[in-house]
């Protein structure tokens, strides 16, 4: 949940308001969809709300739980356990297996290697790339890059799943089988929040939030 | 400045103290890598020089090369030929190695004399190059320990001198040829080296490649030996005859002496430089029992060497003494004069008047060393004695009028003849055979075993033999070592532009041209370069200077700094890390 | 979800570590560089010393061997069984001679292999006079400091002793003792042949060029390895964001580099020694082969395995110093 949320970015002679006293409540297990034309704030929205950018106004709350009152390890740990975030530009490590890039956030968690190798396994086939595991992202189309990326967002079990841009740069049937496997994911309990300009995400979402200079508008 | 807006002051002054440390510590690794191997061939080749050296085929080193001494003075008799002996060996003084020379004369360092006295001729002295005399301590007067590498001796000597010669010769030491030798163990007639200007390498090959045939025609009156010797005096050969008798011998190039010598007289016929196939011819006018005759009707008073007086018999205007050879003081009118009598001869007193004209006669050994206490005597060319003169030094003077007269010289046993004409040279030489017997000195199975260098390969040439090391490898090494500093110093440059990433790329999507940068920030970065280069040389020169080169030492020699090579380094350095870093500049550029 | 018994703890340094080795290995921290800068630096050094070490040892042994087992000593301390003489350099004549007083004229003779013809002095004022400057004997006599000598023989010498006077008397008191003796061990005093010394005096020379040398090539290796590691890191932007996107703690991060730094900078230093060990003995079969010289192998002491430890002293802080300065630059604070 948001509640007053404010976020100002400074450059040296220039103030740019990327949100305005923003206030968000998303329901456990609920498809949430923010929309909104480029520069409107959506993906401040998203990072803000996934613990990964500290407000300067507003506070914020993650299963009750407010997120930057929480020190530095602790909000890492929630990010770690219970946030997954997927990223716009996949953000994959090109020289390492899919294997490899989905086992990476158990790595920083420092789990053990056994349950390591059953958790991305079960990841890639949650995502339906099971196949996948030993080839590289350079060596795969990008629907399936984008489905590595999904795959490393859910190894570590996340409770809430943040989506920025889930379907850019992606054909309209690789669009297409991304957003049912959200679908599904959602459907399965996870609560996904996806920032998007694109109308088809909007559409299969189960809320829509439109944002524009830095505010909601319901 | 556009370049401070892209990259940074305070960039720019990170990179340059990382540059600057970074280049002044290779120039000096540089600089004494290469300081030292100039140092180390400077001394491996005796010294700066465009000569020529011949050493010992078999030696590695100049140091322990043995060739006879007189090839030098048989090349140094060929025209515009200087041919230097040279006698080095490597000793040992308190803890410090000693490059030890030996001196024929030490009158050529005179204008480097710094304390004591060049001293002259031989003895237990040695001088001292100022910088050696620092290291091991010493001053003028003091005696000093020298130990032979090689063989069992410990030489006591003074130290005469310090000399200050603005060279590698400051780190050395000279004593006289003769205690050089004692240290190195060259035998008597040999050498380390020899210098030679004026001839180039191959014509010396050329000319000890091959023998050349001497024939010699003599004919003599008494029996007697037929001598040939070598330049130093060395007996090849020697042929007993009566009459006449012809030899051919084949020899290797040399100055030859063709002498006759009798029971009491060696006297030489010809000198001969064979560099060619020759001959030559001689008439000996020895007797068995010589007749002196002496013009005037004055009682002459005839003495031998033993004071035994020999009695005149009285003929016609004249006296007639007849002697058995040798040398005879004739007293005549109050005066008396040195007559040596080897065959008949006419003494006419009277036959010398004015006007005169003086000639001067220089009278040496074959070696070239000066003769002193001899007979000189004139005669003309029909026999008559006009002059007897006693000379005391290498040179003497006579006066005689017009004419073509026999001048001869006498050094019991050697003697010489020469005809001189007058009015026409105002000069002669006369050049006495001295023999020396002992045959380890015979050239002629040596000079197949010589080995002609330029002194520039001296080095690479002891490198090569001693360590397996050649002049390739070590080149091969030193741009090795280039090649890996700049590596090295590219890392820094790369840093300035890797640092500044995010703007370049930025002003590459800007749609700045490939020439724009280099011209906004690449050519200033070289201008950049280059001064750091320049003061980072002029770092290194000192601080190697301050207190490196001092301290460092390469066969008991100073480090020889070279500063062009270390600033041509530095610039070469700073251009190479400069190219590597603009590629990757430009690469980065294109990275989006 | 994760349970807590799954985790082994907030995740160590260690467990990055195998990470950072895989993307090292593969090409996306470019550590290649500063491998073969580590490598070929303490190569360089550690050849260069153990082939030095070698020919200061063994070419000394062989040295030893060729010249003989006896040696002239000259000493200017008192040594057990040596002979003292006391020495003089004195001008005469313009000649520069030298005054040598021993109570022993015979052994001296015979250190230095010198023969006498006539007789040995047997009295203070008898003396033998050196063959090179027997011509300053006039009728069997000579004056020394005023005081006239009886010559009873001369000295036939290649040694200094021909330009010598040789006597018993009492010296004047300038006179500089030294002791001389032949010896069958260099015993660690100055003689002749010195060959052995003049071979070890190269040597230490060489020694002491080098270890000027070796300081410099580890100041370059320091500088070029903070560089290269700060370089690498830069050029590793994407790797960095990845990690920062996965919330790694920046503990756990600089942890890990402290580990990969080690590790690159003990591999590169092992590399370069084992070359740096290998290669000269290559070499140097390779030139006994083609010149027939002698073979000599590297030799390895106490002091070569500092060139270890020296290795990876300069390039060990320095390469984490420079990681560390370009993860911190490319990674935003928290």
């Amino acid at each position: 949940m948001l509640n007053a949320v404010c976020k100002t970015y400074r450059t040296s002679g220039e103030t740019v308001d990327a949100l305005r006293r923003v206030n968000l409540r998303v329901q456990a297990g609920r498809f949430l969809c923010v929309t909104g034309p480029s520069g409107s704030g959506k993906t401040t929205l998203l990072k803000v709300s996934a613990g990964y950018l500290a407000p300067d106004e507003g506070k914020v709350w993650i299963f009750d739980q407010d997120v930057y009152e929480l020190s530095i390890g602790e909000r890492l740990a929630l990010r770690n356990r219970i946030v997954g975030f997927m990223f716009q530009e996949n953000l994959l490590l090109e020289d390492l297996t899919a294997f490899e890039n989905v086992e990476l956030p158990l790595v920083v968690q420092g789990v053990v290697k056994n349950t390591r190798e059953d958790r991305v396994r079960r990841a890639l086939r949650s995502v339906g790339i099971p196949d996948l595991e030993r080839r590289r992202p350079d060596e795969v189309s990008g629907g399936e890059r984008r489905r590595i990326s999904l795959a490393r967002s859910l190894v570590n079990g996340c409770r809430i799943l943040f989506v920025d841009e889930p379907t850019s740069n992606l054909d309209s049937t690789a669009a297409g089988a991304i957003l049912d496997m959200l679908r599904h994911l959602n459907q399965l309990g996870l609560t996904i929040v996806a920032a998007t300009h694109d109308p088809l995400v909007a559409q299969r979402a189960d809320e829509n939030v439109k944002m524009r200079d830095g505010k909601t508008e319901v | 400045m556009l370049l401070t807006n892209i990259l940074s002051r305070k960039r720019l002054a990170a990179f340059s103290a990382a540059f600057l440390i970074l280049l002044s510590a290779a120039n000096l690794t540089f600089g004494l890598v290469v300081g030292s191997t100039r140092t180390l061939d400077l001394v491996l080749r005796g010294g700066e020089s465009d000569s020529v050296l011949l050493i010992e085929r078999s030696a590695r080193t100049i140091y322990t090369s043995h060739i006879p001494a007189s090839l030098a003075i048989s090349l140094g008799r060929l025209p515009s030929v200087e041919a230097e002996p040279f006698i080095a060996t490597v000793g040992y003084v308190a803890g410090s190695v000693m490059i030890t020379q030996g001196l024929q004369s030490t009158s050529p360092f005179a204008k480097a004399l710094l304390s004591g006295y060049l001293p002259s001729g031989d003895g237990p002295w040695a001088i001292m190059g100022e910088r050696a005399a620092e290291r091991l301590g010493t001053r003028a007067g003091e005696t000093i320990q020298l130990a032979s590498s090689l063989r069992k001796t410990v030489l006591l000597l003074t130290v005469a001198a310090v000399c200050r010669f603005g060279d590698m010769r400051d780190d050395e030491m000279f004593v006289h040829e003769r205690t050089a030798k004692m240290l190195s163990g060259l035998p008597e007639g040999m050498i380390s080296a020899v210098v030679v200007r004026g001839i180039s390498r191959e014509s010396v090959e050329t000319l000890l490649s091959r023998t050349y045939r001497l024939k010699i025609r003599c004919s003599s009156a008494v029996p007697g030996n037929l001598v040939v010797l070598e330049a130093n005096g060395a007996l090849i050969r020697s042929v007993k005859f009566v009459g006449k008798v012809e030899e051919d011998l084949d020899l290797p190039f040399g100055y030859y002496t063709v002498a006759f010598q009798s029971p009491h007289l060696t006297m030489s016929l010809a000198s001969v430089l064979l560099d060619a196939d020759k001959s030559c011819e001689g008439s000996v006018e020895l007797e068995a029992s010589p007749i002196l005759k002496v013009l005037g009707s004055a009682k002459p008073m005839l003495r031998g060497s033993d004071g035994v007086e020999i009695q005149a018999i009285k003929q016609d205007e004249s006296w007639i003494f007849r002697a058995s050879p040798g040398v005879y003081r004739l007293e005549l009118s109050g005066q008396a004069f040195t007559i040596p009598l080897f065959h008949s001869a006419t003494f006419n007193p009277s036959l010398v008047i004015a006007p005169t004209r003086s000639v001067r006669v220089l009278v040496s050994w074959s070696d070239g060393t000066e003769a002193r206490d001899y007979n000189l005597i004139a005669k003309t060319m029909g026999g008559e004695v006009v002059l007897s003169r006693l000379g005391l030094g290498g040179e003497t003077k006579i006066d005689l009028p017009n004419g073509d007269y026999v001048v001869e010289v006498y050094r019991l046993p050697y003697s010489a003849s020469a005809i001189i004409s007058i009015p026409g040279a105002d000069e002669m030489r006369l050049i006495l055979p001295s023999i020396q017997w002992n045959v380890e000195k015979v050239p002629l199975q040596y000079y197949t075993l010589i080995r002609a260098l330029p002194v520039e390969e001296m080095a690479s040439f002891t490198f090569a033999s001693i360590a397996g090391v050649s002049a390739a490898l070590l080149t091969a090494l030193s741009l090795s070592m280039m090649a890996l500093f700049i590596m090295l110093i590219a890392n820094i440059q790369n840093y300035l532009y890797l640092s500044a990433r995010g703007r370049l790329q930025l002003i590459g999507l800007l749609g700045a041209s490939r020439q724009w940068i280099l011209q906004t920030v690449g050519f200033p970065a070289l201008i950049l370069n280059l001064g750091l280069a320049v003061i980072a040389a002029a770092i290194s020169s000192v601080l190697g200077s301050a207190i490196l080169l001092n301290r460092l030492t390469v066969l008991g020699h100073s480090i020889i700094a070279d500063a062009k090579t270390v600033y041509f380094f530095s610039l070469v350095l700073a251009a190479s890390a400069w190219f590597l870093g603009n590629v990757k500049l430009l690469k980065t550029m294109n990275q989006v | 979800m994760i349970s807590q018994d799954e985790v082994t703890g907030s995740g160590s340094a260690v467990s990055l570590l195998p990470t950072l080795l895989k993307l090292a290995a593969r090409g996306s921290l470019k550590v290649k560089p500063i491998l073969l800068t580590i490598a070929l630096l303490i190569a360089i050094n550690v050849g260069a010393h153990t082939m030095v070490n070698s020919y200061e040892k063994e070419v000394t042994t062989l040295m030893a061997l060729y010249s003989g087992r006896e040696y002239l000593t000259v000493s200017e301390k008192p040594t057990p069984g040596a002979l003292m003489i006391l020495v003089t350099p004195y001008e005469m004549s313009g000649r520069r001679i030298l005054l040598v007083y021993s109570e022993d004229v015979k052994t001296l003779l015979g250190l230095s292999g010198a023969s006498a013809s006539g007789a040995l002095p047997v009295r203070d004022d008898e003396v033998l006079v050196g063959e090179s400057i027997r011509d300053l004997v006039e009728r069997n006599a000579i004056v020394v400091n005023g005081r006239p000598f009886k010559v009873t023989g001369h000295v036939r010498s290649s040694d200094h002793l021909t330009y010598s006077i040789v006597g018993l008397a009492t010296p004047r008191s300038d006179a500089q003792p030294l002791y001389v003796s032949l010896r069958r061990e260099r015993d660690g005093a100055f003689s002749a042949p010195a060959i052995e010394l003049v071979t070890k005096s190269l040597f230490v020379e060489v020694l002491r060029v080098m270890g000027s040398v070796r300081f410099l090539l580890y100041v370059v290796l320091g500088l070029s390895c903070f560089f290269q590691g700060y370089n690498s890191l830069v050029e590793a932007e994407h790797v960095l964001r990845v990690f920062a996107s996965l919330s790694t703690p920046r503990k756990m991060a600089g942890g890990s580099i402290f580990l990969y730094a080690c590790l690159i900078s003990i591999s590169g230093a092992a590399t370069g020694f084992s070359i740096g060990l290998f290669t000269p003995g290559l070499l140097s079969s390779f030139t006994s082969v083609l010149f027939r010289l002698p073979h000599l192998k590297p030799l390895v002491d106490l002091s070569v395995g500092y060139d270890l430890v020296w290795g990876v002293a300069a390039s060990l802080p320095a390469l984490f110093a420079g990681l560390l300065w370009g993860y911190s630059k490319q990674i935003a604070s928290d």
